[in-house]
């Protein structure tokens, strides 16, 4: 076993690089709040690209995949998880560029909520959006602090300020000019060591003729494609990856980062091919923890959830775990800084009209103290080693009756913010009667002998699908009321306080390259 | 349907190796990014 000082040495020295790096290269680029939360056309296909992968790729692939194919269904579930992990980032590269030409100088998902269905619409976003980035990014410090006590014996609270305190370090300073530097030298080192890391796990398994052998002794189900207990579990991750995914904010920051809106296109198509391989790959392990005796999949002393690390533990040397520390400690800060400066930029971008017309100083200073809340509170929490997969559920849910009629505003005139608010509350009544989780208050209730069985697979479709149409039916018996024009002149720059709408852009280039594709 | 031994370990090193292919892209279209325009 890797011992706690040697694990926590190789991640302070590997926080320390970050740290420096990201202050490096922020120095002298951050010249105001506008800078500090948006990093408009700067990046390249390559580099953004890069920051796509290191943004989706967090810890939790280390955890999920292997427990959605060690508990769930095997490879269907598995298969179902990595496409589950690329459909958010096939929509967003049809999505991001009319989001480019529409609002051209945008920040955030809550700005476009505001300006396009009003308060009531954009109150609900900020509290969807918010708590699904907040519990996303204590899920990755829950994580880390998990997975570093488990296969070294670090206390949770070491690794949590460890890493919350370096992160914080370079994001608070540099913001996402910093971010995105170090997701590009992140996704650099992350890829091959994990091809490399994986690929040695894999040999010293005993190769994966080995581990065929393993999930055949066990259970042949889980070797087959066509397993339909998988394949709902992949169904429903599918629909309640991209409800919540589409309410990320990461997303709309990279989408103002790219260079154009052809890269922007490029870079998410070329992102949900690389993160594929990357969560099938790391959840090949859940298969090969099915021929543990230490696995438990259901009832006490359930533990598939740490199924990767079960394997980690039975069977690698010293080198090849310290490679998975390094390889987690990589992920999750390369979510985390994403995230810590993410949920400062929604804040930051409203205040501009929380607080009329404030002075650039101001912002920023808001800005980096947003920044430092959030992290302190995810350091708090990560150290708590909490359970946060339940609550990772319900902020799925509230995203996937959300974000149908939040983006269905973006190509209609007729969706209004009242009817798009009552489609998002019936969907997730409706997938709320489904939930497992809320299977107790229904029957507290009386209400559970009147329901059909809880289910993931029906909460989370049933959300979707009742958000969905209700959305459309209520678009289309409403006369188009709403001029997309607006959004170019109601939404502005940080720095440029009274925005003039005199942007020739909507009707100009971008709108032609969204008709073109 | 049950996927055999050799199917199994064709997929379990395809996902790796494409992996390995992400990366060399992304070497590549980094470059290609930070490279002068014109001549």
């Amino acid at each position: 076993m890797v011992t706690a000082t040697v694990a926590l040495g190789a991640t302070v020295v590997t926080l320390a690089a970050f740290a420096a790096l990201g202050t490096w290269y922020a120095r002298g680029r951050v010249g105001g709040a506008e800078d500090y939360i948006s990093a408009r056309d700067s990046t390249g296909g390559g580099r953004l690209t890069a920051t796509l992968v290191a943004s989706s790729m967090g810890a939790w692939i280390l955890f999920s995949p292997a427990e959605a194919a060690a508990a769930f269904g095997g490879l269907s579930a598995l298969v179902g998880y990595g496409v589950g992990s690329a459909v958010p980032l096939v929509a967003y590269a049809r999505v991001g560029p009319r989001i480019r030409a529409y609002i051209p100088e945008g920040h955030s998902i809550t700005e476009y909520a505001y300006a396009r269905y009003g308060p009531g619409m954009y109150v609900y976003v900020l509290l969807v959006s918010v708590a699904y980035m907040f519990v996303f990014l204590a899920a990755e410090m829950t994580g880390i602090t998990g997975a570093l006590a488990l296969v070294a014996g670090v206390p949770l609270w070491q690794t949590a300020t460890v890493i919350g305190g370096s992160v914080l370090a370079y994001t608070a300073y540099g913001g996402l000019q910093a971010s995105l530097f170090t997701d590009t030298v992140q996704t650099l080192v992350l890829l091959p060591l994990l091809a490399v890391g994986f690929g040695a796990a894999i040999l010293s398994l005993g190769g994966p003729g080995t581990v065929h052998e393993t999930v055949v002794a066990t259970d042949t189900s889980l070797l087959n494609p066509g397993f339909v207990p998988g394949l709902r579990f992949g169904a429903y991750v599918v629909v309640a990856v991209l409800g919540a995914e589409m309410l990320n904010q990461a997303w709309w920051q990279r989408i103002y980062a790219g260079s154009d809106s052809e890269s922007v296109h490029r870079s998410f198509l070329v992102a949900a091919v690389a993160v594929l391989p990357m969560v099938v790959t790391a959840g090949l392990f859940g298969l090969a923890a099915t021929g543990l005796e230490e696995l438990v999949t259901s009832g006490a002393g359930y533990n598939a959830d740490i199924a990767f690390f079960l394997v980690v533990n039975a069977s690698f040397s010293d080198p090849v775990t310290l490679a998975v520390v390094l390889i987690a400690v990589l992920l999750v800060v390369s979510t985390a800084d994403t995230l810590f400066n993410a949920i400062a930029s929604v804040a930051t971008a409203d205040l501009r009209r929380l607080l009329a017309d404030p002075d650039d100083e101001t912002l920023t200073l808001a800005a980096r103290a947003l920044t430092v809340l959030v992290a302190l509170a995810a350091t708090v929490v990560g150290a708590q080693g909490y359970s946060v997969l339940q609550i990772f559920f319900t902020a799925d849910l509230l995203a996937t009756a959300t974000f149908v009629p939040l983006l269905y505003g973006l190509y209609s005139t007729r969706p209004s913010g009242p009817a798009m608010l009552v489609s998002s509350v019936a969907g997730l009544l409706v997938g709320g009667a489904l939930f497992p989780p809320a299977a107790g208050l229904l029957t507290t209730l009386g209400l559970a002998s009147l329901l059909p069985d809880p289910s993931f697979f029906g909460s989370f479709l049933s959300a979707l699908a009742v958000s969905g149409v209700l959305a459309l039916v209520l678009a289309r018996t409403s006369p188009a009321g709403f001029d997309l024009e607006r959004l170019d002149s109601e939404i502005g720059r940080l720095d440029d306080p009274v925005p003039d709408g005199s942007s020739e852009t909507p009707e100009g280039v971008e709108h032609r390259e969204v008709t073109e594709r | 349907m049950t996927l055999g031994a050799t199917a199994f370990t064709v997929f379990v090193w395809t996902n790796v190796l494409l992996v390995l292919a992400v990366f060399a892209y992304e070497v590549y279209a980094i470059a290609t990014d930070e490279r002068p325009r014109g001549r």
